[in-house]
């Protein structure tokens, strides 16, 4: 435990050494090494530009480890030291690599703009998949831009981005299909009341019911077949969340 | 090793089974399927006497010799036949009857012939319905069918309705039916990580006595099997003994096709009904099928008889469409043309409503 908090500790104080009063805090701190020196400076001067514009503060942050703690409690205690609350909301996405952990934690000002359902998945659709191929430049280059759009959206809206109010072309082609189909049913349907014309393949009309007589009635056991179906097992949609009442957010592994 | 063995097929996949007799329990090779050596043994002896039953039994056949009876000279005087000089349909009514078009093809030209020789009905059963019951069928049945085109009824000639005498024979069979059925019986559980489901299968053997009164089978080569079969049933309580006074004023089909042939059309329906007959006393299983079934005819009768029908055919962008009414119960049945601009235009019109509601709903469902 001792060891834990001293690494954590020890990640605070270089987190908050760069952090400066007077100048600008570093908003990109890649102590995995997963970034070259062009690609976080191109970063950094993205996020500052977004936290500028909105007036937050938002931070990428890769570890090595984050030791026997989750990614999220870690995000969390990472956010408490070095949010602002004189701004408009704090966030800080994290990348813990021993693990191969991400998350995304914000405090309460941050979650009312980007929300733990829909801005979180909105975020982790457009980061896992890069991060699950290693692309972690471009993968920190669509938070921002996931970042910039959501927060450009509630200043303009009022309310926080869901990408479900918004176009989706697969909602739309799975209603077209099922729209045809039932479209083509309905011309089916239509087509058969032209046509009454029916076999009789059977003569249920014309047998004696008086007559009946059942003369033989044998059930006899045969055999057994057993099958088995296994359970699905539920899988958890949001991944790791570390949420409580004073931070949102949430995360996964990749 | 040959006669220490005996080929049979496994009741669940169908595949061979071997048993080496002095064993209790054989076990299908192709689906490990378990069978006691009492049940396959049962199961084989009662497919080997059906087998030899259905070989060795002398089919009863239909006594067809006494349907129809001659005509009197003085009966067959008043009955003339037309033979239609486009299709070839041969027509007879009585002497006061001249047919403006033919029913089967719509052809306006006829000559008249005198009547030949062909068998006097046993029984007729007489028209109810009137030409103005029939029109108002006619005209009920184009009605609500949206993708009927507006040039059919504009151009149709309802008016033209015929009422005809269709020959029927009418067969009466008793009928001993076995039948063997497959019954299975489902037993759910489930475990901490899986559904099981246990399935019993039951060989249920079933089989008695039952008669089938007064099948009719059209005995007319030009009327459709199928239309016929349609506008059954007829109502026999009201089947009086043939008089060519009840042809007067209607025309009246001759029979081209005999009794004998008639048979297999009776023979098909007889076994399907005596299954499901038999298939109503299996109960208590989830699911059942018939596996093997055998109906042996013990006794069989086959009378001629005339049906009534309200027959129209008319012609639509060169094809005949055919309407039929049963004369006695007034069943209406029929063939309409569809406008094919018109159903195409209805499945884009429901395509272009349906999909923004299901577009919300699927991306409700997604969220």
């Amino acid at each position: 435990m001792k060891k834990l908090m001293r690494f954590l500790g020890l990640l605070m104080l270089l987190v908050s050494f760069a952090l400066p009063a007077a100048a600008a805090p570093k908003y990109v701190v890649d102590r995995a090494g997963l970034l070259k020196p062009q690609q976080a400076q191109e970063l950094r001067q993205k996020l500052e530009e977004v936290n500028r514009k909105y007036q937050v503060r938002t931070f990428i942050v890769t570890v090595k480890s984050t030791g026997e703690m989750e990614a999220g409690k870690f995000a969390n205690e990472l956010l408490d030291q070095v949010k602002d609350k004189s701004n408009q909301g704090n966030m800080v996405m994290l990348l813990s690599m021993d693990k191969r952990k991400w998350y995304i934690s914000t405090d309460n000002a941050m979650r009312a703009k980007i929300t733990d359902e829909q801005g979180i998945k909105y975020l982790s659709n457009q980061i896992v998949p890069k991060l699950k191929k290693n692309n972690y430049h471009d993968a920190f280059l669509a938070f921002i831009e996931g970042t910039d759009k959501m927060l450009a959206y509630y200043q303009r809206e009022g309310v926080p981005y869901d990408p479900s109010r918004g176009f989706n072309p697969m909602a739309a082609g799975i209603a077209l299909v099922i729209a045809a189909v039932i479209g083509l049913l309905i011309r089916h349907v239509l087509i058969r009341q032209m046509n009454n014309v029916m076999p009789a393949l059977e003569a249920n009309a014309y047998l004696d019911k008086d007559s009946f007589q059942l003369e033989e009635k044998e059930d006899n056991y045969l055999y057994m077949t057993v099958k088995r179906v296994a359970k699905s097992k539920k899988s958890s949609s949001s991944g790791d969340s570390s949420r409580d009442d004073e931070h949102g957010g949430g995360g996964g592994g990749f | 090793m040959a006669d220490s063995s005996v080929a049979y097929q496994c009741p669940n996949c169908g595949g061979p089974l071997e048993f080496q007799p002095g064993s209790d329990k054989i076990v299908c090779p192709y689906c490990d399927t378990e069978l006691d050596v009492a049940t396959v043994e049962e199961l084989f002896n009662r497919k080997q006497e059906r087998a030899a039953a259905a070989q060795n039994a002398k089919e009863e056949q239909w006594k067809t010799e006494n349907a129809g009876k001659e005509w009197d000279a003085s009966e067959s005087g008043h009955l003339k036949a037309f033979t239609c000089s486009t299709c070839g349909a041969e027509i007879v009514c009585d002497e006061n009857t001249i047919a403006t078009e033919c029913c089967y093809c719509g052809n306006p030209t006829m000559l008249p012939n005198r009547f030949g020789g062909m068998l006097k009905p046993d029984f007729v059963i007489p028209f109810k319905k009137t030409k103005e019951e029939a029109v108002a069928a006619l005209k009920e049945f184009y009605n609500g069918k949206r993708l009927l085109p507006a040039a059919f009824t504009a151009n149709n000639r309802v008016e033209d309705i015929q009422p005809m005498y269709v020959p029927f024979w009418l067969f009466d069979s008793s009928v001993h039916a076995s039948a063997d059925f497959k019954g299975e019986e489902d037993t759910v559980y489930e475990t901490s990580n899986e559904t099981v489901t246990e399935t019993r299968v039951y060989q249920c053997i079933r089989s008695g006595h039952m008669d089938f009164r007064r099948i009719p089978v059209d005995g007319s080569t030009k009327m459709d099997d199928t239309y016929m079969e349609s506008i059954e049933p007829f109502d026999y309580s009201e089947m009086v003994p043939f008089s060519p006074a009840y042809l007067t004023g209607f025309l009246a089909d001759k029979y081209d096709v005999s009794a004998e042939d008639s048979v297999e059309r009776a023979d098909v329906r007889v076994k399907k009904s005596a299954e499901e007959a038999l298939a109503e006393t299996v109960q208590g299983y989830d699911r059942m099928s018939v596996t093997d079934s055998m109906v042996n005819k013990e006794d069989n009768q086959v009378v001629y008889a005339l049906a009534p029908v309200w027959i129209l055919t008319t012609r639509y962008e060169d094809k005949p469409y055919t309407f039929m009414m049963n004369g006695q119960t007034g069943k209406f049945v029929g063939t309409l043309p569809y406008d094919h601009k018109k159903s195409w235009m209805y499945m884009l019109g429901a395509t272009a409503v349906l999909t923004p509601l299901l577009y919300f709903a699927a991306k409700l469902v997604m969220k």
